[in-house]
């Protein structure tokens, strides 16, 4: 199943190194959104610094929302998903695959935001504080991704796909924009942090593996065949 | 499709049980009111304000019952494909709803007396909020999503109840040590009036549950008939 996922992911990868589209398109709203949200915070002469942690994350989820809709229109377009479903592939190694494509997309638009958000909000970082805050997003993309491909491809054949992705997606990451954005802070401002990174992470952790199990489960009965 | 389905007994076809239930919960409903107002004690700290306690409570509850119920019709659905699954699925989601807005409607206007804010990100009303957000997003994909709308919804369901737990921690963390957790040891004529509330929310609940079944299994019976005509070419 490993190894089916793996091969439907190098796919999308493949497609997307020829035509870098996704990316291209996502890496920049990923940082015109950070850059609108510093424009609209602000105080003086500079963007509020306690709103950066924030920020980042609106950003990712916002950006993630083009890539999610993006990716699954481009499987519509061609009628693919009717040959990839119709293919002895078990289901959900479909989903996975997709999953590992979408993660590595908004991997790569991070590399973007993540120094965007460190620019504009003038954010102080060392060493350390990147590799905890690359943890932090590394797991919480993780959990986006996981459910956010789900529904993708749920409502791939629906009329108002787009809207209505960020309709039911965003209900149900919000732990994840809560843990993120509480995490982040943790990292930025650990002085007035409310719990300690660990918590947040912990947190995110377990969402992750919760989603997965469960979107394994439904995943076959959630695809129109 | 049964043919029975307009041939319930009774004036109308309404069933005369559901409609002797409805009339006990009425004059539950009144009951309650008379407990909750006149022989409830007024509580010391918060006053007479603290009375929203005996609806917004009960209202909690039944929206908690109710996601179960649709989490219920929403794995039956996704595991047998039955539309009476999806019927109960679906009764549940609005009535999630319809109890959830009393909920987060009852909860701000306490909140504004007790605690002097209408939202105070309160660790039970926040998650409570998610968790209706989830149930309007379902129904709006009933609403556009089309062919495959009712798998969605019932996944939605699922994920609805998973995600209150994560929400529900993360705002607990997240606010610390405020604590909005009023009720300590209750006066026994408060426990009267409040689980007579309850009592009186759950005989509500069933009763629009079974309407809202019976809607439902009508409003398909009606669109077979539609499908019957159409192909017997009756229709235009």
């Amino acid at each position: 199943m490993i190894k089916d996922a793996l091969r439907i992911a190098e796919k999308d990868l493949k497609l997307e190194g020829r035509s870098k589209e996704i990316l291209l398109t996502m890496g920049f709203f990923g940082f015109l959104a950070v850059l609108t949200l510093a424009f609209a915070f602000r105080r003086g002469d500079a963007p509020v610094a306690s709103v950066a942690s924030g920020s980042l994350w609106v950003a990712i989820a916002f950006s993630g929302t083009l890539g999610l809709g993006r990716a699954f229109e481009r499987e519509r377009e061609n009628d693919s998903i009717r040959a990839l479903l119709l293919s002895p592939v078990p289901r959900t190694s479909i989903y996975l695959g997709k999953a590992i494509g979408i993660v590595t997309f908004m991997f790569v638009v991070e590399l973007v935001v993540v120094p965007a958000v460190l620019l504009f909000f003038t954010i102080p970082m060392g060493v350390e504080k990147i590799a905890w805050l690359t943890l932090l997003c590394v797991l919480g993309t993780l959990g986006y991704a996981l459910v956010g491909t789900l529904l993708a491809a749920s409502l791939i054949r629906s009329g108002a796909r787009d809207v209505l992705l960020a309709v039911v997606l965003y209900p149900i990451i919000i732990p994840v924009i809560i843990a993120g954005a509480m995490g982040t802070n943790a990292i930025f401002e650990p002085q007035i942090a409310h719990a300690d990174l660990g918590t947040w992470l912990r947190v995110l952790g377990a969402f992750d593996v919760v989603m997965l199990v469960t979107s394994l489960w439904i995943f076959e009965a959630l695809i129109l065949d | 499709m049964t043919p029975g389905a307009f041939d319930e007994k009774g004036p109308l076809g309404f069933p005369p049980v559901l409609a002797v239930l409805c009339a006990i919960t009425g004059l539950m409903f009144c009951y309650s009111l008379h407990l909750a107002f006149y022989v409830a004690p007024v509580e010391a700290q918060m006053g007479f304000v603290q009375k929203i306690f005996y609806f917004h409570v009960p209202s909690a509850w039944v929206l908690f019952l109710s996601v179960g119920v649709a989490a219920v019709g929403s794995v039956g659905f996704l595991s047998t494909r039955g539309a009476k699954w999806d019927r109960l699925g679906n009764a549940g989601t609005e009535l999630a709803i319809v109890f959830g807005a009393l909920v987060l409607f009852s909860g701000p206007l306490w909140g504004r007396k007790a605690w002097g804010a209408y939202w105070v990100w309160d660790v039970r009303l926040t998650s409570s909020l998610v968790l209706v957000l989830t149930m309007v997003a379902s129904k709006i994909v009933r609403g556009y999503a089309g062919g495959s709308a009712k798998q969605i919804a019932a996944g939605l369901a699922i994920f609805a109840v998973i995600n209150s737990v994560f929400v529900y921690y993360s705002v607990d963390i997240w606010r610390g040590t405020h604590p909005p957790k009023v009720m300590g040891d209750l006066d026994p004529l408060m426990k009267k009036a409040l689980w007579t509330s309850v009592f009186t929310f759950l005989l509500a609940y069933v009763c629009l549950l079974w309407m809202r079944l019976r809607l439902g299994r009508l409003e398909a019976a009606v669109d077979h008939l539609h499908m019957q005509a159409t192909e017997a070419g009756l229709h235009d």
